[in-house]
């Protein structure tokens, strides 16, 4: 039985993720440098285009589960009393799925409201 | 020429301390020489060592904060006072011997020996000279312990990460043409420890007495695992 964290996968979605944020970061501040929206409904409307809307989407995604990856391997590196290390991976864990769920909700509003 | 080397009996000692010695330095020696003059002076010195020119690996020590070999550090090339402490994070038996039991146990774990399933030839198992080429470069180590034991890595997880000495072992075998147990091999590498506690810190090419690269051979198990993934 295979309980434990993963190696492999964490390690190869880190690297993807990582090459994902760049991408979005250097498209977004393109377009924000060569078009700004003019006003918040073009803001709005930006974000609620689908493409942008996804675009966005997979970026949060990918920044917190780029983050989880990168903050367990510090707790797995210095941590090394088992409870206190529960406690910190679940906590971590929370906030991530609670900060997804918030980037979530805010784009809901933008696509839908 | 001065030298503080670090001390500790276990026995006797609370905790590890620095003693000064002075030696009288020839052109051409090793630090391994200036440890044979001073056990000339301090006979309760204890040192490891055995071939005297870097093909045992016996003599690993932390000299002026880097990892080395003692047999063939030219004391010409050391800044005064030459500051030798016991490789760090293992436990110390005495003075510059350490425990290397969890660098053996990691290496052990690597299965470091062909593994064949096929029936054996009735002759030799032969290798091309290109896929022969391939081991160059990872057959040469000589298991002294500088690169793990300089491995911040290590030192946090000696029992669960493998360690640059033992990758690059696994490496060696997972590039051999002759090897069988590819699948068994990555298998073992799984899981957040073992081999994915490498951060890339590069410590390890950086002291290998023999000019070994393990972070190279770390990224060839991952390039591997990868092909193997998809």
């Amino acid at each position: 039985m295979r309980w434990s964290l993963g190696g492999f996968r964490p390690w190869l979605f880190q690297r993807i993720s990582a090459v994902y944020m760049l991408g979005f970061l250097l498209f977004f501040m393109l377009a924000i440098y060569s078009c700004p929206p003019t006003d918040y409904q073009a803001w709005r409307e930006w974000f609620a285009h689908p493409v942008m809307w996804m675009a966005t989407a997979i970026f949060f995604v990918s920044l917190f589960l780029h983050v989880w990856v990168g903050l367990r391997d510090v707790i797995l590196d210095y941590l090394h009393n088992v409870p206190i290390r529960l406690v910190v991976l679940i906590s971590l864990g929370i906030s991530l799925i609670s900060l997804t769920l918030w980037v979530f909700r805010a784009l809901f509003t933008v696509a839908y409201l | 020429m001065r030298f503080l080397i670090q001390r500790f009996n276990p026995e006797t000692d609370e905790k590890p301390y620095l003693q000064e010695y002075e030696v009288e330095v020839t052109p051409g020696m090793m630090l391994l020489d200036a440890f044979k003059a001073i056990k000339e002076q301090d006979e309760s010195l204890a040192v490891r060592y055995s071939c005297g020119e870097g093909v045992c690996g016996s003599d690993a020590m932390n000299i002026n904060g880097t990892n080395g070999l003692s047999c063939i550090t030219p004391l010409a090339d050391l800044k005064e006072p030459v500051t030798v402490h016991p490789v760090p994070g293992m436990p110390i038996i005495r003075d510059l011997i350490v425990d290397m039991s969890t660098f053996y146990h990691q290496y052990r774990a690597v299965k470091p020996y062909l593994i064949h399933h096929d029936p054996m030839p009735e002759t030799e198992l032969l290798q091309s000279p290109e896929d022969r080429d391939k081991l160059d470069g990872l057959y040469e180590c000589i298991l002294c312990g500088c690169c793990s034991t300089a491995c911040p890595s290590f030192w946090w997880n000696p029992d669960k990460f493998r360690g640059p000495a033992a990758l690059l072992q696994a490496w060696r075998f997972l590039a051999d043409s002759r090897d069988q147990a590819t699948a068994l091999r990555l298998d073992e590498l799984e899981g957040p420890y073992r081999l994915f506690r490498c951060h890339t810190i590069m410590n390890c090419m950086n002291v290998c007495p023999k000019q070994l690269n393990p972070t190279e051979a770390i990224g060839h198990i991952k390039k591997l695992m990868l092909k193997h993934s998809i």
